[in-house]
């Protein structure tokens, strides 16, 4: 009988290292600052914005839902919480604090409109409008 | 002596000596499908201002020749321009036409309380195509 030669392996040594490095990859560019973007909240169009550069770490983002509901990250509030956040927040950084308001397209402005005046009256000056550009690619 | 050598080669060689990877494998290709299962379009935000005065700001120059105020009314049926009722596309047009005059007009935009806060980001999404920059947002009071 004639004796086999064995098979030569797969060497898994270079698919190991790809799989390894699109880990990294996936786990650096991983979003985790999902949790200030409620997802309950649609935003309107301004296809002709300024995209959002470099923003300031500082930044409080503050959804506010079709119904008037203030959510700032995981945390629902009612006005006056919202009030007394954001005086602490002056407290402790100052008035150049910048807000975002999240606004859903069809929440009444009255309740943006409380928002801003909770801003002016700590004075907080840089107030922002959240809109969407594009979907992503 | 060569023959001790050779022996000890063999034995680091085998496969019971060395760790066992084919778990750490396993859970690396589990990781890729979870995360490539998970991967979701980055969508692209922007930021529109809403004008309020510094406090630390200087006062600006009064300028030589205050230009006019043009007015836009914000509502939950539509928008008026100077008080002319308009539709979203009239709107833009003629905010075409005013910031081809000149990109430093005064826009006071008031928005009433029962307009939804789309139509607001509209307008200042007109603005922004228009680069109309000198604006103002008021309360309209019901």
């Amino acid at each position: 009988m004639r004796k086999q030669k064995p098979l030569p392996g797969v060497n898994m040594t270079p698919m190991i290292d790809v799989v390894f490095l699109i880990i990294i990859f996936f786990i650096c560019t991983m979003d985790l600052e999902k949790d200030k973007f409620d997802e309950a909240v649609t935003l309107e169009w301004a296809r002709n914005a300024q995209a959002v550069g470099q923003e300031d770490p500082l930044t409080v983002t503050v959804n506010v839902r079709k119904d008037g509901t203030i959510k700032i990250g995981k945390r629902f509030m009612s006005p006056r919480t919202f009030q007394a956040v954001m005086q602490k927040t002056v407290n402790r950084y100052g008035t150049g604090v910048p807000v975002v308001i999240r606004g859903d397209l069809n929440v009444l402005h009255e309740h943006i409109s409380r928002l801003t005046e909770v801003c002016k009256g700590v004075g907080i000056w840089k107030v922002k409008f959240a809109a969407i550009i594009s979907e992503g690619e | 002596m060569a023959r001790r050598k050779r022996g000890r080669k063999r034995r680091l060689d085998d496969d019971d000596g060395g760790i066992p990877v084919t778990p750490m494998i396993d859970v690396v290709f589990l990781l890729l499908i979870y995360f490539i299962a998970t991967l979701e379009p980055i969508p692209i935000f922007a930021h529109l201002n809403v004008y309020t005065p510094s406090p630390d700001a200087p006062p600006k120059e009064k300028p030589v020749d205050p230009p006019s105020l043009i007015r836009i009314e914000v509502h939950a049926e539509g928008y008026t321009f100077d008080g002319v009722p308009v539709t979203d596309r009239q709107l833009d047009g003629f905010l075409g036409t005013l910031a081809r005059a000149s990109k430093t007009q005064s826009v006071l935009i008031m928005c009433s309380m029962d307009a939804p806060h789309g139509k607001l980001v509209k307008v200042l999404n007109f603005c922004a195509r228009h680069e109309l920059e000198n604006l103002s947002i008021m309360d309209a009071k019901r």
